[in-house]
């Protein structure tokens, strides 16, 4: 993603007002380029190639408006802000329909064009980001931070990009070490929400007693030890993301009270008495299948339809062996660019071998190997022998953890139901 | 007569429509001007310039008013007359 600054053509015949302009366009940090004519305007259109115009309506030469119009039909892509000293309906429909982003009266007041220029430069900022994002996963199979070229991937990544341009709740399932915090960050990435926070909470990680004020926030002294107040995860992620990991870890009463936070979109921290309002797109996953962690009342199924609305299934790396090369290259870039011991290269027969794994840990096992047999190696390529040093004995022979999570059935079945 | 009413009073919307963009024009500068100029302070940098430019613009504003003002009570005195 580039974040080059946001490329201004500012026309405005009033000399004072146009240096105004100018000044206040460098300030919010995009790149001005002013005009007094309507002719310069055609001529620095096609010179400096702007990403936002901003017109004034009358000029000296012509109309704004069919200067803009004709810019825009060069550019259908180029934002457009429309300044008039008239507060003419007829001028601002038309001007819609010439399709400018806004519409500023004269006189102008600092803060609206503030505004206005941030949502636009900031809306830019996520299509270049979302355009970046795409071309990465054509050119490199790489999507934000999650890679794969395999089919079962590529699958994965359609359905993450579909799902990211929405608000819907997901319910991300794959066994453990597959890269579901990944594949949340990146629909955070991906969606409206990229520039506000992305707050992560593994319901697992933290005791049962705890997880309540963890997520909620509490009041000060609402209960012993509470000596402030807290702002809970809920809180930090509004405007934003909040990926809940291991769901089927928090207690029953937990279910029902987050369950109440999404119906509602209000929450009540504890021991407090007002509802704050939310807005915070809810990611979720486990590793467990939920159909049987609900037949095991682990999971409410009543929440599970609420995180539930889009189903998101990573697979495990023994599914997507195509990936294993592209993968241990990147780790292997990754560490090298932070560590510097000049270990670059995998011998073939090496990767043959992680080819050959079957990877119970998954990414996060093959990342550890990568790491380990990059501490390992004296020359500049891991070879074959360490390796096999560092893979179980158990080479070929397949692992079957205890509890496999699988693709979850679409409707629990009638036996789960309660 | 009442056309001619009419139009004394198309005409003074029209010299107040006029009063008020020209007047919008100024007013812009000054408001940008000001704002560039208190940026500038927060930033520790100086502000003369944008102050100065403000203060330019304002009296422009002060002295597009007073020549609006004049032109308004003129071009109101021949509909007092018909009274």
């Amino acid at each position: 993603m580039t974040d080059a600054a946001m490329k201004t053509l500012i026309v405005e015949d009033d000399t004072a007002t146009r240096r105004g302009l100018e000044e206040s366009i460098k300030d919010f940090g995009g790149e001005p380029h002013a005009v007094g004519t309507a002719k310069q305007a055609e001529a620095a259109l096609k010179q400096f190639q702007p990403h936002l115009l901003i017109v004034d309506i009358s000029l000296p030469d012509g109309d704004g408006l069919a200067l803009l119009r004709a810019a825009r039909e060069e550019r259908p892509d180029l934002d457009a802000v429309v300044i008039t000293g008239s507060s003419s309906i007829d001028h601002a429909i038309e001007a819609l329909r010439a399709g400018v982003a806004d519409y500023l009266l004269k006189p102008l007041r600092p803060a609206q064009l503030e505004a206005v220029f941030q949502r636009i430069a900031e809306r830019r900022r996520l299509e270049l980001e979302v355009d970046t994002l795409r071309t990465e996963l054509q050119e490199t199979g790489r999507l934000g931070d999650m890679l794969g070229r395999s089919k079962a991937m590529q699958g994965v990544f359609d359905s993450l990009r579909k799902v990211a341009r929405t608000d819907a709740p997901v319910l991300i399932t794959g066994p453990s070490g597959s890269g579901k915090e990944v594949a949340a960050l990146t629909i955070h990435r991906l969606s409206r929400r990229a520039g506000k926070p992305f707050v992560a909470f593994n319901c697992g990680a933290v005791s049962p007693t705890l997880i309540e004020s963890e997520l909620f926030g509490h009041e000060r002294g609402s209960f012993t030890g509470a000596d402030k107040r807290r702002v809970g995860y809920f809180e930090e992620a509004n405007g934003g993301t909040l990926f809940l990991d291991e769901i089927t870890e928090m207690s029953a009463e937990l279910q029902i009270r987050l369950l109440r936070v999404l119906e509602e979109r209000t929450l009540r921290r504890v021991g407090g008495t007002q509802d704050l309002r939310l807005d915070v797109r809810l990611l979720s996953a486990t590793n467990r299948d939920p159909l049987d962690a609900i037949r095991e009342s682990k999971l409410r199924e009543d929440l599970y339809y609420r995180l539930n609305v889009f189903p998101l299934w990573i697979p495990p790396l023994k599914e997507r062996l195509d990936d294993i090369e592209l993968l241990a290259e990147h780790f292997l870039r990754e560490i090298e660019a932070k560590e510097k011991a000049g270990v670059q290269r995998w011998d073939p027969k090496a990767v043959d071998l992680l080819r050959a794994h079957v990877w119970p840990g998954n990414v996060r096992e093959l990342r550890n190997i990568v790491h380990r047999a990059y501490i390992l190696t004296e020359g500049s390529t891991i070879d074959a022998r360490t390796v096999r040093g560092l893979l179980p004995d158990s080479l070929g022979e397949e692992y079957e953890p205890k509890k496999k999570a699988r693709p979850p059935r679409r409707t629990p079945s009638r036996a789960a139901r309660r | 007569m009442t056309a001619q009413n009419d139009s004394a009073e198309d005409r003074q919307e029209m010299s107040l429509r006029r009063f008020l963009h020209d007047l919008a024009a100024p007013l812009s500068a000054v408001s940008l001007h000001l704002e560039t100029a208190v940026r500038r302070l927060q930033k520790g940098n100086d502000p003369t310039e944008s102050l100065a430019t403000a203060q330019r613009e304002l009296e422009r504003a002060f002295q597009l008013f007073e020549s609006g003002r004049t032109k308004l009570m003129k071009d109101s005195e021949p509909a007092k007359g018909q009274r």
